[in-house]
């Protein structure tokens, strides 16, 4: 209903397609610079690479060097800036991002769709339930204000969602893992097990899943918290709360129209956050080893896979935009007040 | 003058009212004074690599040693400076940064503030912690200094609208319209007139800047892309996942680095929360102790 009032207006229309074009020209500025930026540095990373193999397999320096050019060849090195830029953008927008380095000579598109089953198994749940948990817990907080039950959650999620989310999985390990023997320290999946619909596929899965998923559940739930009971209290102190007090209005009836208010940043929040599922969690993926988009790509930067991090990038980058873009328009369709 | 008076009264109703400002307040001193004369005071150079090693905490070493016999407290003595070293170089650049682009560009307005609104919506629409992380992985020999240029570099939009704004609405005001009329120069309005009402905003910001800074670095050091040379609390906290503290059962060497940050952060956060409403008069009245 929102959207078909919206769709008529014309200014509307304008203001939609100003904030396309924008968003198109910050994404080709972002990824010219990480494009760019390895280019500006002098090392060397397909050498690395053959370094590596050299040393590893105890290649004749003969052979190296042809393969060597081979891969040159391949990364389109040797040839001039302007025309690697224009290789670059070409074979982006056609959908090939071009072949890894440490996992070669696997295509950087196929390790991203390897990973990002993974990514969302582990970050959709984990936001979703945190934020069902923070919202209810800060709306209830929120209504307490002032007693010591708000006190006490406040402090706590104040601390707790500032604790370093790779920390807490260090403890995690260090405690399930390594003390008590509960959980594996780390992976997806047991080896030899594949992913099936079979009973042992699951339980195992759901044995490692366990500890990353309650370390980003713990610290995303006090933020979460946190977030919502100040949303509440400022909604509480605003004219129209005043305006109900005054008339003698029942506080569960107030409360009613507050949570309607507070509720539209929480929900923005909310689709922010399931925007920025893409990007992974690279510290917690990375303590526990677990095989999604953020290992990969703190893999990769270990090994300085320019190929593969630039790949990502590019992938990831866009997916934010564009769901920050669909954020903007459902931030539009549910608060009047930002239609203006 | 009499701003100031306010500010004051409500700075001393913070200390004597809110045992929320005050326990932070004390926890951020006692981080502040340990980095600045802890490794005075505990001499141990936490490069010597002499000690027993993997050594639990015992008397003469308190938190104990690392697998190459490292003292750990020397090396947390040093990290902590390190890391309030990068959070106040982050905090100073950012603040000049934001403050100088949000004050062009909500004094000059036109084309000033079309370009500066532009580098603003283009750094908030990025997903900035990955890029971050991106960009800091690509620049070799990454030196504190260069990380927290970088690091403001993602700081400053959106606190540099916020004084954008707050200036916006000075201007209508009485007296900048009298300094105006009077023939004032801009830069003396701006360094006169605005400056000190926005001083409190700066402040606060100053803070969480602070705390962002040494969270920032914690972070892009833990996976690596930090300045790994240099003893920090994030750089402490990769050495024990690369010297496999965890199934080592060392848990002296991860531990104590994690609280640090965590307390560090979480006082700068209560301090700049509890400071917003000395700027913020709509908050005073409902009582700073709430907040």
């Amino acid at each position: 209903m929102f959207f078909s009032s919206l769709a008529l207006s014309r200014k509307f229309l304008i203001s939609l397609l100003k904030r396309i074009t924008w968003l198109i020209l910050t994404y080709w500025i972002t990824i010219s610079i990480i494009f760019i930026l390895p280019r500006l540095i002098p090392q060397n990373p397909a050498w690395n690479y053959l370094q590596s193999l050299y040393q590893q397999y105890m290649l004749y320096p003969e052979t190296l060097k042809a393969y060597e050019i081979r891969l040159l060849r391949e990364y389109g090195v040797g040839m001039p800036l302007w025309w690697q830029y224009m290789d670059f953008l070409v074979r982006t927008f056609s959908g090939d991002l071009g072949t890894s380095i440490s996992f070669y000579p696997a295509k950087v598109v196929e390790i991203f769709m390897r990973a990002i089953p993974w990514t969302l198994a582990l970050l959709v749940p984990s936001i979703l339930l945190s934020w069902t948990v923070g919202t209810l817990l800060g709306a209830y907080i929120g209504y307490k204000r002032g007693k010591r039950i708000e006190k006490i959650f406040m402090s706590f999620s104040f601390i707790i969602s500032n604790i370093p989310s790779y920390w807490l999985a260090l403890l995690m390990i260090f405690t399930f893992s390594f003390t008590l023997k509960l959980f594996p320290s780390g992976g997806a999946l047991s080896p030899g097990i594949t992913p099936s619909l079979s009973w042992a596929f699951i339980s195992d899965f759901l044995w490692h899943y366990t500890l990353p998923f309650v370390t980003l559940f713990i610290i995303w739930t006090a933020g979460w918290t946190g977030n919502m009971r100040a949303l509440v209290s400022s909604e509480l102190e605003s004219e129209y709360v005043n305006y109900l007090r005054s008339m003698g209005v029942k506080d569960s009836i107030i409360f009613r129209y507050v949570m309607r208010y507070a509720m539209i940043p929480q929900l923005v929040g909310l689709g922010v956050a399931m925007g920025g599922v893409v990007v992974g969690n690279l510290f917690v993926e990375t303590v526990f080893s677990y095989p999604g988009i953020g290992y990969f790509v703190s893999a990769a930067l270990g090994s300085l896979d320019y190929p593969l991090i630039q790949g990502f990038f590019v992938l990831i980058v866009g997916f934010v935009f564009l769901s920050n873009f669909i954020v903007d328009l459902l931030r539009l369709a549910l608060d009047p007040r930002a239609r203006v | 003058m009499s701003g100031r008076n306010v500010y004051m009264e409500t700075i001393t109703y913070l200390f004597k009212r809110n045992k929320r400002f005050l326990i932070a307040f004390t926890v951020f001193t006692a981080i502040l004074l340990t980095g600045l004369l802890g490794p005075i005071l505990y001499p141990v150079d936490p490069y010597y690599m002499g000690f027993p090693i993997q050594l639990p905490p015992c008397w003469s070493h308190p938190l104990g040693t690392d697998r190459f016999g490292r003292d750990i407290l020397a090396q947390l003595l040093y990290g902590i400076r390190t890391s309030l070293y990068i959070g106040f170089l982050v905090a100073v650049v950012s603040t000049f940064l934001g403050t100088l682009l949000g004050s062009l560009a909500g004094y000059f307005g036109g084309w000033l503030d079309s370009i500066v609104d532009g580098l603003t919506n283009m750094l908030l629409t990025i997903p900035s912690g990955f890029v971050l992380i991106i960009v800091t992985a690509y620049i070799p020999n990454r030196t504190v200094e260069i990380l927290a240029v970088i690091m403001s570099i993602f700081l400053w939009p959106g606190y540099a609208r916020g004084i954008r704004g707050q200036i916006k609405s000075l201007l209508n005001s009485d007296f900048i319209i009298l300094s105006r009329v009077s023939a004032l120069s801009s830069w003396r309005i701006l360094l006169e007139d605005i400056l000190p009402n926005i001083m409190v905003f700066i402040v606060v910001n100053f803070a969480s800047f602070l705390g962002s800074g040494i969270w920032m670095e914690t972070a892009l050091s833990f996976i690596g892309v930090g300045a790994l040379r240099t003893i920090s609390l994030g750089s402490l906290l990769y050495w024990a996942g690369t010297l496999d503290a965890i199934r080592r059962g060392l848990y002296w060497m991860f531990i104590p680095p994690g609280i640090i940050i965590t307390a560090t952060v979480t006082s700068l956060q209560v301090l700049a929360t509890s400071l917003e409403p000395v700027f913020n008069p709509r908050l005073r009245e409902v009582g700073i102790a709430e907040v």
